[in-house]
């Protein structure tokens, strides 16, 4: 390649948002947006004016074209930048680290997967510890003069309990840092694969000649560097310890969510749980009878909905938030039954 | 050795500009599909238990088929994959067949389902749904079609009640839970089950796709949503995303301690494989299973490896023992186009020849 080569990067660098909204200049217009320049346009085009009212699957295929679009930038950036067209594997691969950014070094799977825990009782730790103040911050005032000492007096179990939470918010920070040291692992090895990978379409006289060829090339490098380290006797280990400690950390919230909600009077999970735990055993028990009755021929156990009930099909689309109400529904159904067999 | 990377600006240029038109046309596209909607088959209930239905599809074909077949799903997703749409459906295909399908949706678990074992599941729920159908038919045994985790459960109920099956068809299934690209098996070994059960109690269906998704994360969280640009301007194949996504996601919590025991006997013990796994008290003795059992299994599938699936055969007692391997992964097997061909005629063939 040469300096023309080099000078037609430089220009594309000027003009990959103008190119990328030549294609999209039609819709622009009939919906009356204006964007502005690449700087804030990426913003513009993913942050509402192309993504009102999305749903969730929009939202994920926004955030992954944004990324793909903001390594555009960079790559392309980092391409202009240079005095030379990269000749090398190496110097590609220098361009494409450097390109890399955040989009290459997010989700980091496990954390996110905490994060992302939003079911009624598994509430992320970070949303817990909005309201409060981080346990490990404790270690630097009172507390941290408490933890190895024993706890007595009136007040002994809530020191117990703060020692142990402290203690065990920092076991759980310790797991999360060496899992994150084999996610970086990961990603160093990654960079090795692809390298091998481009040598291997070299050594084949293959080239890869888009922007997409290469991203793709790039996440089979990241996916089998992860599977890697993922399949790795260290990350079975880290893994493990990471998910136990924050266990062990969860539960301790929860007792203590357990002890103030008991003072005011409200009924604990505890306690819901010896009630459906006593249900469960119940209805084994019940249906244990109903099958004794039906083997002595003294009654069907069986119960038959009406053969005219039938569900349509492509009516059974059930918006996600109707599934509770579907749950209170059949459960009130149930009851209903319950009684009828009391009866 | 040539420069593997021919990244001509020109060409670049271009690629940005079809890519900027793909994604505003896209961006309509999504604006405009509002809803999808599931399922092929028009239904009817015919028994229900808690949160547990029943379901006999109606056919528009005659059934020539006498012994009924009884689909029994995972409790991870829902069970509405089998009969997603029109052109993917392996339920649409087997009632074309001949042949009379029912269907246990298991519904979505809640905190009072917590101590839900997999004895209520296996002696309880499946044991009385096979008695409903069998009731239903007059019959004494009926064919069973246990996909994925629940072919791992008809596995164990067959070898409870060899008598009420007729023919066993696994799909999927896993039955060696530690082979060494198992990632999902590999990442639990060392998990505290009873910590995270008595801690989380049902285990949340967010917790449990977040999961799935890391086992190819970089694949699944973000270039499958760059793929998509590539579709956005076809209506029904954005629609047939659309569908995907809402099945991936539309997942039941998993009640506690049926999910105690499965990791605990079956992922870390490996038990179904191994042998020492008992349901309810009830020893479970696999080469009990001595009917005729066709397992299909993906050669892609990176959530029930081959290996994993091919396993079943060591351990039935039926000297009728059929694989059938499909070119595909996980999901591919049930929605592909290449399933719906294969796979239904398959399971058709492999039945009629049984009776």
């Amino acid at each position: 390649m040469g300096p023309d080569m080099m000078k037609d990067w430089q220009a594309l660098h000027e003009q990959w948002w103008n190119a990328l909204m030549s294609g999209a200049t039609e819709f622009a217009e009939k919906g009356g947006h204006v964007f502005s320049g690449k700087s804030s346009g990426l913003n513009d085009l993913f942050g509402g004016k192309l993504g009102e009212d999305v749903g969730a699957a929009t939202e994920r295929f926004l955030s992954g074209s944004k990324q793909f679009l903001e390594w555009v930038d960079r790559f392309s950036g980092q391409i202009a930048g240079r005095h030379a067209v990269p000749k090398s594997i190496d110097d590609w691969l220098d361009a494409i680290k450097a390109a890399a950014g955040p989009m290459f070094e997010a989700n980091n799977p496990l954390t996110n997967l905490f994060k992302s825990m939003a079911s009624s009782d598994a509430k992320g730790f970070e949303h817990f510890f909005t309201g409060l103040s981080n346990p490990v911050d404790h270690l630097s005032g009172e507390v941290k003069s408490l933890l190895g000492l024993p706890a007595f007096g009136f007040t002994r179990e809530r020191q117990v309990w703060q020692q142990a939470l402290a203690k065990g918010w920092m076991e759980y920070q310790e797991s999360l840092a060496a899992y994150n040291a084999l996610m970086l692992k990961a990603s160093q090895d990654a960079n090795t694969r692809l390298a091998k990978k481009l040598g291997d379409l070299a050594k084949g006289k293959q080239q890869v000649e888009s922007l997409r060829a290469l991203y793709d090339l790039w996440v089979d490098a990241q996916e089998d560097a992860y599977a890697d380290v993922a399949l790795s006797s260290d990350f079975r280990a880290a893994y493990g310890e990471l998910v136990n400690r924050q266990m062990r950390v969860r539960k301790l919230i929860q007792d203590e969510v357990e002890r103030i909600g008991g003072q005011f009077g409200m009924p604990t999970r505890s306690e819901l749980n010896s009630v459906h735990q006593r249900m469960a055993e119940m209805r084994r028990q019940m249906r244990a009878l109903e099958d004794r009755l039906e083997a002595a021929g003294l009654g069907s156990a069986l119960v038959v909905a009406p053969a005219a009930s039938p569900v349509p099909a492509k009516k059974s689309s059930k918006p996600a938030a109707a599934k509770k109400a579907v749950g209170k529904s059949s459960a009130k159904s149930d009851a209903s039954k319950a009684r009828r067999r009391l009866a | 050795m040539i420069n593997p990377v021919q990244l001509n600006p020109e060409r670049v240029t271009e690629e940005l500009s079809k890519f900027g038109e793909k994604l505003a046309k896209g961006m309509q596209s999504l604006k405009e599909v509002r809803d999808v909607h599931y399922g092929a088959s028009d239904k009817e209930e015919v028994y229900r238990e808690d949160k547990l239905r029943l379901y006999r599809f109606k056919s528009a074909h005659k059934t020539t088929e006498k012994v009924p077949l009884l689909i029994v799903y995972a409790l991870v997703n829902r069970p509405y994959m089998v009969d997603l749409q029109d052109d993917r459906s392996i339920v649409k295909n087997l009632l074309a067949a001949g042949h009379d399908v029912y269907l246990i949706d298991w519904g979505y678990p809640d905190q009072s389902d917590r101590f839900l074992t997999l004895d209520d599941y296996i002696n309880g729920y499946i044991r009385r749904c096979v008695q409903a159908v069998c009731k239903r038919h007059g019959l004494p045994s009926i064919n069973i079609l246990g996909i994925c985790q629940g072919g791992a459960f008809s596995i164990c109920y067959a070898s409870l009640y060899p008598e009420t099956v007729k023919n066993l068809i696994t799909m999927v299934t896993p039955v060696d839970f530690q082979t060494p690209d198992n990632m999902l098996s590999h990442w639990v070994q060392d998990m505290d089950i009873d910590l995270f059960v008595d801690t989380l109690g049902n285990v949340p269906a967010d917790l449990m796709n977040w999961c799935y998704l890391t086992l190819k994360p970089f694949r699944l969280l973000q270039q499958k949503y760059v793929g998509l640009t590539d579709i956005l301007d076809n209506k029904a194949e954005l629609e047939n995303f659309l569908r995907m996504e809402k099945w991936i996601f539309d997942s039941p919590d998993q009640a506690g301690d049926a999910f105690r025991q499965f990791l605990k006997d079956f992922y870390q013990g490996n038990k179904l494989l191994k042998g020492g796994l008992s349901i309810g008290g009830k020893a479970i003795d696999t080469r009990r299973v001595s009917m005729p059992v066709l397992n299909i299994f993906a050669e892609q599938d990176h959530l029930v490896p081959p290996t994993a699936s091919k396993a079943l055969k060591g351990i039935v007692g039926t000297k009728d023992y059929t694989e059938l391997s499909f070119k595909g992964g996980h999901i591919g097997i049930y929605v592909s186009g290449r399933a719906q061909r294969e796979v239904p005629p398959a399971i058709d063939s492999w039945l009629r020849k049984r009776g």
